[in-house]
């Protein structure tokens, strides 16, 4: 008899089998409510990968400014999208921040830290402009085009995502990223043309780091979590022929040295971090 | 055996309602591709203003207090005029194919996109404006100029102009009530979407301020005392960032926070602003008196 009524008023029950969907989501994954201890900083974030300790280069760039500053942290997987229904975010002392740039200002501010406190004014302005230009515009004309539009297929294959994952990049999410990409600006353009503005970046990166050891000088600053937490996905993350990977394996080999020495310098358990890796030490 | 029943009463829902069936899928048909948009170029008919050699801007009209209320249109236009290339402004078609402006026409070709246009006509006119500059130079450039344009103009212009203060830009370029009502009602509920599509829109306001007072902090202190960003004479980005110093001091309401945050704390990029103003813009009180 249910069964008869859910037929013959299909409309009303799609609604309400979408809302208790949506309810059932909600209730399922709460945000983890972790006991922490004092002054230690909960990442939440996407779970280990089998490439890099997270597929989000703004991950990769938090973790990597805490191992930098020596703070302590613990990571929640539990992939749970914070307040901007991004990731990642934290939790410190019961309190969250959303964003990896807020974060690491209020981290700066609550722990007293300053990576930058040998740099110039002009260094800061410097090392600024280019975090800025590699979170708003190359990201998207880099790893977002390379992973999601130009090699989806073979990135998610080297990615090892599993199918059902594979299923909701290609219907979902890319559609979403889409509309993102539509609302910034660079969606606009044709893919060739993203692919320059990309290539033009990352040339400009390779300039700016010239053979320096890292982008403000001889030790790392903050600018270089940055910088690592992109050109790390891009040299770990996709596939080898990937416009963005190729161009810096032939042309920009200064990005790739730095990448590998960001790597040996900050995560030297790397190979023990990474998920079901035939690299894994015992 | 459940799914067929529910097959069933549909075709037989369509077979007793023909009209109220072909109604509901023609809508939802409509609708899809209306929202979906047109992937087809769109193609615009050549400006009646084209002369060979003639780039023709397609973009904003002026404002009844500064020039070019778009930074982007306002940066090209400055580029022309650095690079002393003749161009004319066509109000028709602002939009171009990729639903922004500016787009110029040339030789009977369309080009969009501010950066590209000046790239292509860089090469075209083979302007040497940049020429001085070191490698380093120009990679510090690119990276001024992408910090501006896809992060400080939205947390400044975009965000004061079109979300906190719609009202006196709707003055300020004299739109008529009416189309002040549209206006607020589609293209700022656009920009809204486009906000939150890039990620400005999901930060709360001082923490939006905050980021701009990061990017025009970086900006003074690259810039310092001297009279252009690289040397003694201006390149192309000191374009760009006159388009967005410009229009924060001249585009948004007196008074404004962006306005007086630069105004107050950065003042050597008013300086800058008007420095810029006098050498290529010796016509700006003429081009916003004009009717």
């Amino acid at each position: 008899m249910t069964c008869e009524w859910i037929c013959e008023h299909w409309i009303i029950s799609s609604f309400i089998a979408l809302g208790i969907l949506v309810i059932a989501v909600r209730i399922l994954t709460p945000r983890r409510r972790k006991s922490m201890p004092d002054d230690v900083v909960l990442v939440h974030s996407f779970p280990r990968t089998s490439f890099a300790p997270s597929a989000s280069p703004f991950v990769l760039k938090l973790e990597t400014y805490l191992r930098m500053a020596k703070i302590p942290y613990e990571i929640d997987d539990s992939s749970v999208f914070g307040k901007k229904g991004k990731i990642p975010w934290i939790t410190l002392n019961n309190e969250d921040i959303a964003d990896s740039y807020f974060s690491i200002e209020h981290i700066n501010k609550h722990f007293k830290v300053d990576l930058d406190h040998r740099l110039t004014n002009q260094q800061r302005a410097t090392s600024r402009l280019l975090e800025k230009t590699v979170e708003e515009n190359t990201f998207w004309a880099t790893m977002v085009q390379d992973l999601l539009f130009d090699h989806c297929d073979e990135s998610m294959e080297f990615q090892k995502i599993p199918t059902f994952y594979r299923f909701i990049f290609k219907f979902y999410l890319i559609r979403v990223v889409k509309k993102y990409r539509w609302g910034h600006g660079i969606g606009r353009h044709s893919s060739e043309e993203i692919r320059h503005i990309g290539t033009t970046d990352l040339r400009a990166i390779s300039v700016m780091l010239g053979d320096k050891q890292y982008f403000m000088g001889d030790e790392p600053t903050r600018v270089d979590a940055t910088m690592f937490g992109l050109l790390g996905i891009i040299v770990f993350g996709l596939p080898a022929n990937a416009s963005s990977h190729k161009l810096l394996d032939t042309e920009l080999p200064n990005l790739v040295k730095y990448v590998h020495r960001m790597k040996e310098r900050f995560w030297p358990d790397w190979d023990n971090i990474l998920v079901n890796s035939d690299k894994k030490k015992n | 055996m459940k799914l067929s029943f529910c097959v069933e009463t549909i075709t037989d829902y369509c077979k007793n309602n023909p009209y109220t069936a072909v109604a509901v899928v023609a809508l939802c048909t409509g609708s899809y591709f209306y929202l979906r948009g047109s992937n087809k170029s769109k193609s615009f008919p050549k400006s009646s203003l084209a002369k060979p050699g003639l780039v023709v801007v397609h973009g904003a009209r002026p404002g009844s207090v500064i020039v070019n209320p778009s930074p982007y249109v306002l940066k090209l236009q400055t580029f022309l005029r650095m690079a002393k290339i003749d161009y004319v402004l066509d109000l028709n078609n602002p939009m171009g194919k990729k639903g922004k402006m500016p787009w110029i026409e040339l030789d009977g070709k369309d080009y969009c996109d501010s950066t590209f246009i000046i790239e292509h006509l860089t090469k075209t006119f083979n302007i040497s404006i940049d020429d001085t500059l070191s490698d380093k130079q120009k990679a510090t450039a690119r990276v001024i100029q992408k910090t501006l344009e896809e992060n400080t103009i939205w947390a400044t212009i975009i965000y004061n102009r079109f979300i906190e203060e719609p009202e006196w830009f709707i003055k300020m370029m004299k739109i008529p009530w009416f189309v002040g009502v549209m206006f607020k009602l589609f293209f700022i509920s656009s920009v809204k979407k486009n906000l939150y599509g890039h990620g400005m829109g999901r930060n709360s306001p001082q923490e939006i301020q905050h980021i701009a007072r990061g990017d025009m902090k970086a900006l003074s202190d690259l810039l310092q005392d001297k009279p252009f960003f690289f040397g003694d004479q201006p390149s192309t980005i000191d374009a760009c960032v006159f388009s967005l110093t410009a229009n924060i001091v001249y585009g948004l309401r007196e008074g404004s926070w962006p306005s007086e945050m630069l105004k107050n704390e950065f003042p050597n990029l008013v300086v800058f602003t008007n420095r810029m103003k006098e050498r290529y813009w010796p016509d700006w009180d003429e081009i916003i008196t004009e009717k």
